[in-house]
């Protein structure tokens, strides 16, 4: 997977990570993203914070 | 909009920084929360924030996204299409600003303290318009804060 895959991957989780109102689609997704990712939901979270937290400089 | 970490160097910059857990804000919920203890119409505006930076925080996610997919073209959109598209994240990010703003103004009103809120604007010559950065920041870094509690809590529930 190359890193673009991997980033848009990660959005997607993130997507669903920061909805209020998830359904058990939403979680059985979020679970198969892990899985793709080969990534902890912690380490998801915080690329994701790294692909949307705007530059303090 | 604001510059975001889109490129390599950028996200090792952040990488730097440490995780979401450890960047540096002006004040953390629960510390909001602390402050509001036992006041119902205070607790009220905090939870107003947290659900505002979600709601913002999602709409940067749909930006991102879109970006990614290739469904949000700047180049070859409308201006007006790139404008709505815009709109929708401009707005989300408004909402919550205000929402920072009443709270804090709401805490000054009873006697309590705002520093945290100086810290966003330290320059009080400038509007607060021209802090968007750092109110952006501050709501994302939030959220994610809030959903990595989340992510622990539900952990913690299945062992």
């Amino acid at each position: 997977m190359d890193q673009e895959e991997k980033n848009r991957l990660t959005l997607r989780y993130a997507e669903l990570a920061v909805k209020r109102d998830r359904t058990s689609e939403d979680e059985a997704e979020m679970k198969n993203l892990e899985t793709k990712l080969q990534m902890s939901p912690r380490d998801i979270i915080n690329l994701a914070a790294r692909l949307t937290i705007p530059s303090s400089n | 909009m604001e510059k975001f970490f889109t490129d390599p160097v950028a996200i090792e910059e952040l990488e730097k920084m440490g995780d979401v857990e450890t960047l540096a804000v002006p004040i953390t919920l629960e510390a909001l929360r602390d402050k509001c203890a036992g006041d119902s119409g205070l607790l009220m505006l905090v939870d107003d924030v947290e659900s505002r930076a979600f709601r913002y925080t999602q709409a940067v996610i749909e930006t991102q996204l879109s970006l990614r997919r290739g469904d949000l073209d700047r180049e070859n959109m409308s201006r007006v299409d790139v404008r709505n598209r815009d709109a929708v994240q401009r707005r989300a990010h408004d909402v919550y600003i205000d929402s920072v703003k009443i709270l804090a103004r709401n805490l000054a009103r009873h006697g309590k303290d705002t520093n945290w809120f100086n810290k966003f604007c330290p320059d009080a010559e400038r509007a607060h318009d021209t802090y968007r950065p750092e109110f952006a920041r501050f709501g994302l870094i939030i959220t994610y804060r809030e959903v990595l509690r989340e992510i622990k809590a539900v952990k913690a529930e299945k062992s």
